[in-house]
Parts: C-alpha cells; sequence; structure tokens
C-alpha cells in the first residue's frame, strides 16, 4: 500500500511546469506544486502549458515566496492522503499531529514580513486562486484590525482618511457602542 | 463643499490598493461587528465595502449575532404593562456597550403597535419578537402578532381558521404555544431568507393525551394543522430547537417529543437513562460535528451527553457523556441554585438563583465558556435569549 503511494507521487513529481514571472524569470516546479492554484490547474486541464505559464502579474520576488509555500503544502497534502488511507493508529495520529505543528510553524514564519509583501502576497494568492494562501494572508490582514481604532488602522496601512468630516461624524454616531 | 475638501486616496509608495473583493474577504475575517464598525471609519473603500448589503448578509452567514441581552418572557403576562423588558448585558462583558446601543435604539414597550399594553412577548428569534395577547385582555386568544422592535415594525398574523380549532375546547386553545421557528442554517436559504423577510410560527396545544401543532408561514400566510401525536400526559414541557426540529423535553422522562420542520411530522425519541431531566431543566442543543447534545444540570455542573444526529433513527443506546462544565459560584464563594433557560443556537442560557437576587448566564456551546450576562430583577421568572447584530448590521427583519 504504502509504496504504491509513493510510486504515485514520482509519477506526479516527474510532470515538471514551467512558471514565467514578470520579469521574465523562470521557475520549475512539480505538477503537485503548481496545482495548489486553481488558476494554474485549469491550464494544466486544458493543456496550455507547454513553453511555460506567463504570470504577468507576480514578480519573481513573490512568485519564489508562493512557490516556497506551495511546495510546503503541496507535500503535506500528499503526507495526509497517504496516512489516511491506511493507517489509523496513534502512532501515525502522532505523526500527523507533529506535521501539523510543523505546518503551522511555517504559516508564521512565513507571514514575517513587510506590509507591502503582504499585500503582494494577498494579490498573487487572489490571481493564481490558492485558497489557503488567501486565507492565511487575509487573516492575518484582520487580526491586525482587530481591537484598533480607524486611526490606528489608517497609520498601520498608510491610509488616507478620505472621508468628509460629515461622513465621519455620522459613521461615529451610527456605531457610537464600537468605539466606547 | 464636501466634497471638495476629499483628499484622492493615493496611498504611499511601494504599497499595493487592495481591492474591493480582497477587502472584502479580509474583513469577513474579523470576528466582532466594533471590528468591522472602526473600520469602516478608515476611509471611503473600507466604508463603501462594508456598507454593501451583499457583504453584510456574507458576514452574517459566517458569524453568529451576539448575544446582547435577555427578553423578559413575561411568563404570565403580568409584569406591569409598558414596562420596558430587555435587559441589556452588563459590563465586563464585551458586548455591554453594544447591548446598550440597542436598548437605547429599539422599543422594547412595543408601544408602536396599536393597543401596545395589550400583548406580551413569547418568544424571540433572528431580530423578531412574537407577542400574543395577556390573559386578562379581551382580544381573541389566538391572536398573533409579530415585530422587529430595533426597525419598529410589525405584522398581525391571521388568526389560525376555525375549522382547524373547531375539535379543541377553547380554554384548551388559551393555553397555546407559540413559538418563531428559527432561520435555516443552511447559508442559501438564510440568505434567500433575509431578501425576503419571511418566518414561520408554531403553535402546539396539549389537549388531554394529544399534542396538537399548528403551522403558519409568512409566505403564503396561511395555517395548518400539522398533525398530532398522542402520548399520554406530558406534564411541563420545554422547547428546544435544533437541526430543524423542535423538541420537547418532558420532565423527568426518558424521552422527548420531537417535531420535524421540513416534513412537519411528530416523533418520539429516547434520552439517555438517568439522564437528569428535572423541573432545573435541561435542553436539547447542536453539539457540533453533526451531533445532537442533551444538556441537564448535575451537581456543580452542567452535564452534556451527545448522539450522532441521524434522522428519525435515534436510539438511546447512542448517547454517550461527553462533557462536563463547571458552574462558577458566587463571589462571596456560595453556589447559585441553577436553572437552564432557554437554548438559542450556540447559546444556553441559564438562571442562577440566590435567595436575595439572580443572575443570567450564559453557556457558548463552541467554546463551552459560561459567562455572566446581566442581574436580573426578581419579577424576571422567565426570559429569551437576545442575540442580534447591533444597528446599523441589523438590517429589517420584517
Amino acid at each position: 500500500m504504502a509504496s504504491a503511494g509513493s510510486g504515485d507521487e514520482k509519477a506526479a513529481a516527474a510532470a515538471m511546469i514551467t512558471l514565467i514571472s514578470s520579469d521574465n524569470e523562470k521557475f520549475e516546479v512539480t505538477e503537485a506544486t503548481a496545482t495548489l492554484s486553481q488558476t494554474i490547474r485549469h491550464m494544466i486541464e486544458d493543456g496550455c502549458t507547454d513553453g511555460g505559464v506567463p504570470l504577468p502579474n507576480v514578480t519573481s520576488k513573490i512568485l519564489a515566496r508562493v512557490i516556497e509555500y506551495c511546495k510546503k503544502h503541496a507535500t503535506a497534502a500528499a503526507g495526509e492522503e497517504g496516512s489516511s488511507s491506511s493507517f489509523s493508529d496513534a502512532a501515525f495520529l502522532e505523526v500527523d499531529r507533529a506535521f501539523l505543528e510543523e505546518l503551522e510553524e511555517f504559516d508564521d514564519a512565513f507571514l514575517e514580513v513587510d506590509r507591502a509583501t503582504l499585500f503582494d502576497l494577498i494579490l498573487a494568492a487572489n490571481y493564481l486562486d490558492i485558497k489557503g494562501l488567501l486565507n492565511l494572508t487575509c487573516q492575518k490582514v484582520a487580526d491586525s484590525v482587530k481591537g484598533k481604532t480607524p486611526e490606528q488602522i489608517r497609520e498601520m496601512y498608510n491610509i488616507v482618511n478620505d472621508l468628509t468630516p460629515e461622513e465621519e461624524a455620522e459613521i461615529r454616531r451610527e456605531t457610537q457602542w464600537a468605539f466606547e | 463643499m464636501a466634497a471638495a475638501r476629499r483628499i484622492p486616496s493615493a496611498p504611499a509608495a511601494a504599497q499595493p490598493v487592495l481591492p474591493d473583493e480582497i477587502l472584502e474577504e479580509i474583513f469577513l475575517r474579523l470576528d466582532a461587528a466594533a471590528d468591522l464598525a472602526r473600520a469602516s471609519a478608515a476611509c471611503t473603500s473600507f466604508l463603501r465595502v462594508v456598507s454593501a448589503r451583499r457583504f453584510l448578509r456574507r458576514f452574517r452567514s459566517l458569524h453568529p449575532a451576539p448575544v446582547l441581552g435577555v427578553l423578559d418572557g413575561d411568563w404570565f403576562g403580568i409584569t406591569h404593562p409598558a414596562a420596558d423588558l430587555f435587559v441589556p448585558v452588563e459590563p465586563p462583558h464585551l458586548s455591554a456597550s453594544a447591548a446598550r446601543a440597542l436598548a437605547r435604539a429599539a422599543d422594547f414597550t412595543f408601544s408602536f403597535i396599536p393597543d401596545a399594553r395589550s400583548w406580551w412577548p413569547r418568544d424571540y428569534r433572528d431580530g423578531r419578537v412574537l407577542l400574543s395577547p395577556r390573559v386578562d385582555k379581551a382580544i381573541a386568544s389566538d391572536d398573533l402578532v409579530v415585530c422587529d422592535p430595533l426597525h419598529r415594525r410589525y405584522v398581525r398574523i391571521p388568526p389560525i381558521p376555525d375549522d382547524l380549532t373547531a375539535p379543541i375546547p377553547p380554554a384548551v386553545m388559551q393555553n397555546f404555544q407559540p413559538y418563531l421557528v428559527p432561520a435555516s442554517e443552511d447559508e442559501d436559504d438564510k440568505l434567500k431568507d433575509e431578501e425576503q423577510a419571511s418566518f414561520r410560527i408554531i403553535c402546539a396545544v396539549q389537549w388531554g393525551n394529544k399534542f396538537i401543532a399548528f403551522f403558519f408561514s409568512s409566505v403564503n400566510q396561511k395555517w395548518e394543522l400539522v398533525t398530532y401525536h398522542s402520548l399520554g400526559y406530558f406534564g411541563h414541557l420545554r422547547r428546544c430547537y435544533a437541526h430543524g426540529c423542535f423538541f420537547w423535553v418532558v420532565d423527568s422522562e426518558r424521552n422527548a417529543l420531537m417535531l420535524d420542520t421540513r416534513g412537519m411530522k411528530f416523533s418520539i425519541i429516547d434520552l439517555p437513562p438517568n439522564n437528569g431531566t428535572s423541573s432545573k431543566g435541561a435542553a436539547i442543543v447542536e453539539a457540533g460535528e453533526g451531533r445532537l447534545g442533551l444538556l441537564t444540570l448535575g451537581d456543580g455542573a452542567i452535564d452534556l451527553s451527545c448522539m450522532i444526529w441521524r434522522n428519525n433513527s435515534v436510539g438511546a443506546e447512542g448517547w454517550q457523556h461527553c462533557k462536563m462544565i463547571p458552574l462558577t459560584k458566587d463571589c462571596d464563594g456560595s453556589n447559585y441554585d441553577w436553572l437552564i433557560m432557554d437554548a438559542a443556537g450556540r447559546y444556553l442560557s441559564l438562571m442562577a438563583l440566590r435567595s436575595d437576587s439572580s443572575k443570567c448566564f450564559v453557556l457558548d456551546l463552541k467554546t463551552m465558556l459560561l459567562k455572566r450576562l446581566c442581574a436580573l430583577n426578581d419579577m424576571v421568572v422567565h426570559f429569551h435569549l437576545y442575540a442580534s447584530f447591533p444597528s446599523p448590521f441589523a438590517p429589517p427583519s420584517l
């Protein structure tokens, strides 16, 4: 059972995809890694990945980070499939837990980026339709906003207050309870 | 003038601008309506995203409405008329300021309903209060009104047609129990429901050894006699709602009567043996992971028993004791006398009694945290949990 599983993995690993960033840098990735992106998965299904997949919206700097994320999570997905198919004993659950913890640590470290990079990662995750990465990055921004005043939010994200004083007064009046 | 003051929202260099669809994804991941309110006051694009009806519907379908207080159930309809029946959550509870705002904005004396003093609240769900005539008033006893106290709207429910109630003696009909059917949990249905602001009512009445339910839908404005079930005497009944079904737990009994609101069929389900259902109350709830839960009061703790929920194939052997949630003591270290009051969605409310005072507590069934909500005056003997989004995030429910 286990050897059959890893054989399939090897077969999948053999299929390589070339991703081309907006600044024309080429990245070779496995199909398993690339198909975490629904956008690329559809291109593979439609058979239009020969000669590489141009990603004009993603710079090489951001694409390298996205691939790093996908590699880690593609391995995690493969690991999960392997363990749930034939093993369910305590030892395996223990391995799963350790793996999930490692994945969480990876995600935490992955999010240690400056604000501009975080926003670029969100845009790339949205464009490439990578659900896990979009959730992770959006949650990071949401968590940073929790409990903050509008002034703090503006300062944190360099937002210019373009509300008229009348508009602002009205929101404050309507949602006075949120400021008490 | 105002427009001239606007500064174009050119963001600082090197920070990309997030389109509205992504701002929406970010704001959906905020937990509290207060965070949403403060974010919306940051700039016009945030305000635009947060104010959109579509966004607010999505936010409400992902986050449970917070408990903002309790509505005095006024069990016998005897509290002095025109009293404010809403008791807001008190500090240090996080919802205290939103609860005070609701108390200011809404009208819980129901003065917007003609002849307001004739009505008393019987149930609360999804922003709507169901009222029936006080016992001493000369309105037909099965008259009902549904109102939205925040938006000050009401609708009168047509009386149950005589041909449906004909076999039941009028004195029995006076003891009917009206309930609002909670909005469907299914997200699509919920979105649709809010769009149409439709609701359903069930009126249950016990007559001899029969249990009869009338069903009203605001969509076709019609009453139907659902069916009845015969099962000896029921004693004191408590209503619960989980997985689209009403349950009436019978005191000290090993079973409960179930009414599936989709198929409108009665059946009996077994409860665990020695389950401790008593006059102190019991509640059937959704216990997560597709399970049905039974909450009972034990010694200094709430006991939770669970079973896997499969429609209509329920038996006592499936129940398992899952958890004990310790009950809090009063600040002087003495024990309260506890009563289970009302289960609504993911919340269970309890009354904690001392000889001189009573307090309302709520158990969050997802986090299993028990929190104090508010003190209750000694006139309150029964109440409904009031969960709602604060204004302006609560749409009119009628």
